[in-house]
């Protein structure tokens, strides 16, 4: 294993081309996660356009550094002006902001960006150790039972939603699964609800459906609700670079403590279903229960901004692994980024660690050198990527708009795909005002094929009796677990209040 | 939210099931057998899914949630004390629903003109014009930025899409029949 671990570091680093890449993905991913209304989901979706033809390796690497250092300048905004940009954020504002009020914003900065790294870094090796104890796990599915995996993927991501939502998400997640069966049977050659509709033959196509179901719904929101924070004075909140240093120092001070939530969060990352800002909380709360003085928090307590900071992006490096390996991504960010992958060519599942290890080293390799060139970059340009947090979002609007449009139709060439952009996006934004998740869709959309090959593989070999093998149970037992689970949760809004998650 | 609008969704999506369950019926087995797998357990889930939203009552209602707000409760919950985040002030935020329709109405129309102006006259012509006059009526640009902004980008996107990434984009329906012409 270590033969292809260190090659894989190899041909990563002394390729030019995907080191450029790299390059270009840190600074958009930074640039994205500070501009307000676009977040990471979004930002895989436009750029998956434009791996259109890239090498499998280069296009993967590209797609998940960018997504692993969103979150890096995602804090500038909650800190500086205590304005959280998103679920993950608002943990690190809670002692961030008062940190800035005092004086110390430079000093929060460093050390969030450096917990942000290192959390990063942390999650890439917690997933690289868990390769060979997962393995035998892995091998042990048949492609059979993918079936059953993508049901249990649909179910939770629908678990995401929180509360009763759990059935509007099943019902998205087989809302993506129907329209999978679009195009032509490959049991029997039937065009199946294509009609003579040639463009349909060859199913829906993913690229379009994502973008009308993520893109087109946030950027009319935007431009509706209007997105931007108004100039704040920026008098309050200057720092030095002096400042920064102190702020990166912290880390290695409260090392054990890094250490602690970023393996938390990298776990928390492997559970599909407690992604979100679930890490970020579980560890702020876990900062504030082992400190010894935890009155010190919500004043400005540097450690409150290392912990929440080293899980929300260790969880990054965790929720790659049953993405990869089972197919079920751990977060609604991952569901987009496995869509991607499939369009790549890459296909989750064992395959990854009997025939694919190299790649999977790579993309872990490229979590942790993404993310020691985002902390680089960033703690030089940290004061003028915090500008940003001011652009009009209207203003950026229709230029994503138009990539939106272009990356519907560059896709498969085809304009009818324009059609079922305009209709999967009416949808999209119906979704988004009646507060329907969408993350289902796409698990259900992107796993459609697989699951119907699967299934009929299964039948043929073992019949119905394929449903009491026993990882099938096992799987089976996952599911109505999980709907249980989710159906008390609703029932018990109360008590599990904190563990409520964003999809 | 009102009861309509928050089923409204709920039945779409059994609509969606049950036509293609009807169709499914009408294929081969082998062919039927996925869609009526996934589509039956999604017409029952819509079922349950309708009766629960006849229970929930309008002060139940699941509206916009302030996600902000939410998190400040969660940290007070947390440290026993009260935490209070920054005020952000939204720019050129609706004020009040009526407003708001009328964007949503605007918005839409911009997209939809901008997907009409391709299909018709193609992506060169239509992104310049949808730039310009998004930029100036909806964003409330300047004349001067709107019209820089406007040649910088639909230069930009040639050179990325046309030159770099050699994507011949569509030349639209309108354009390609008088290219047509014109070639003879």
């Amino acid at each position: 294993m270590f033969d292809v671990m260190f090659a894989a570091l190899g041909a990563l680093v002394t390729n030019p081309q995907t080191m450029g890449l790299m390059l270009i993905a840190v600074l958009i991913g930074l640039i994205v996660g500070a501009t307000p209304g676009i977040g990471g989901r979004l930002s895989i979706a436009l750029a998956i356009p434009f791996v259109f033809g890239m090498d499998m390796t280069q296009g993967a690497v590209f797609l998940l550094t960018m997504h692993a250092v969103n979150g890096t300048s995602g804090q500038i905004s909650s800190i500086m002006f205590g304005v959280p940009g998103d679920g993950d954020d608002a943990a690190t504002t809670i002692d961030g902001y008062p940190m800035a009020k005092k004086g110390e914003a430079g000093r929060a900065l460093g050390a969030s960006i450096t917990a942000s790294g290192v959390g990063g870094i942390i999650g890439a090796i917690v997933f690289a150790v868990m390769i060979p104890v997962l393995e035998p796990i892995v091998l042990a599915f048949s492609p059979a039972e993918f079936f059953l995996l993508a049901i249990l993927g649909i179910t939770f991501i629908a678990f995401l939603a929180g509360g009763d939502n759990i059935f509007k998400g099943m019902i998205v997640g087989l809302f993506g699964l129907m329209l999978a069966t679009i195009g032509m049977d490959p049991q029997t050659g039937t065009a199946r609800f294509a009609g003579d509709y040639l463009f349909l033959w060859d199913g829906v196509s993913l690229v379009t459906c994502v973008l009308a179901l993520f893109a087109v719904p946030e950027m009319i929101t935007l431009a509706v609700k209007g997105g931007s924070i108004a100039a704040i004075s920026m008098d309050g909140v200057k720092f030095s670079y002096k400042q920064i240093f102190e702020g990166v120092m912290e880390v290695p001070r409260h090392w054990f403590l890094a250490l602690r939530t970023s393996i938390i969060g990298a776990l928390i990352g492997m559970v599909p279903g407690l992604g979100g800002s679930a890490a970020a909380w579980l560890c702020y709360g876990h900062a504030v229960q082992t400190s010894k003085h935890p009155e010190r928090f919500g004043h400005g307590a540097v450690e409150g901004v290392i912990a929440p900071e080293t899980a929300s992006n260790a969880k990054e490096g965790g929720s790659l692994l049953p993405t990869l390996f089972f197919g079920i991504p751990g977060s609604s960010g991952m569901a987009v980024m496995m869509g991607a992958f499939l369009i790549l060519g890459i296909q989750p599942g064992p395959a990854m660690i009997t025939k694919h290890l190299d790649l999977v080293w790579t993309l872990i390799w490229a979590l942790v050198v993404g993310n020691l060139i985002a902390v680089t970059f960033l703690l030089f340009i940290t004061r003028w990527v915090a500008v940003l947090t001011f652009i009009n979002a209207t203003m950026l609007v229709p230029f994503i708009v138009v990539l939106v449009v272009i990356g519907a139709y560059v896709n498969e060439g085809q304009w009818e795909n324009l059609l079922i952009l305009l209709a999967m996006s009416i949808v999209g934004y119906a979704m988004l005002r009646a507060n329907w998740p969408r993350a289902p869709f796409v698990i259900g959309l992107v796993l459609g094929r697989i699951a119907e090959e699967s299934l009929h593989k299964a039948l043929d070999l073992w019949g119905l009796s394929f449903f009491t093998r026993p990882i099938s149970l096992v799987l089976i037992g996952m599911i109505v677990a999980t709907i249980a689970y989710a159906i008390y949760r609703s029932r018990k809004p109360n008590v599990l209040a904190n563990m409520q998650v964003s999809a | 939210m009102t009861m309509i609008a928050r089923q409204s969704m709920t039945v779409f999506m059994l609509a969606v099931f049950s036509i293609m369950v009807a169709t499914a019926l009408t294929y081969p087995e082998g062919a039927r057998f996925m869609p009526l797998t996934v589509g039956i357990p999604g017409i029952l889930l819509c079922c349950l899914q309708i009766a629960l939203d006849f229970r929930k009552t309008e002060s139940a209602d699941d509206g916009e949630k302030d996600e902000i707000r939410e998190a400040e409760l969660k940290a007070a919950k947390l440290l026993g004390h009260d935490v209070e985040f920054g005020q952000a002030q939204v720019i050129d935020a609706p004020k009040d629903h009526k407003e708001m329709v009328r964007r949503e109405i605007i918005t839409w129309g911009y997209f939809l003109g901008f997907l009409g102006g391709v299909l018709l006259f193609g992506f060169w012509v239509a992104i310049p014009i949808f730039l310009l006059s998004f930029l100036k009526e909806r964003a409330g640009a300047s004349w001067t930025k709107s019209i820089t902004l406007t040649c910088i980008a639909s230069t930009a996107f040639y050179f990325i899409f046309a030159k770099g990434l050699g994507v011949s984009l569509y030349t639209g329906m309108v354009t390609g029949l008088i290219m047509d012409r014109i070639a003879g």
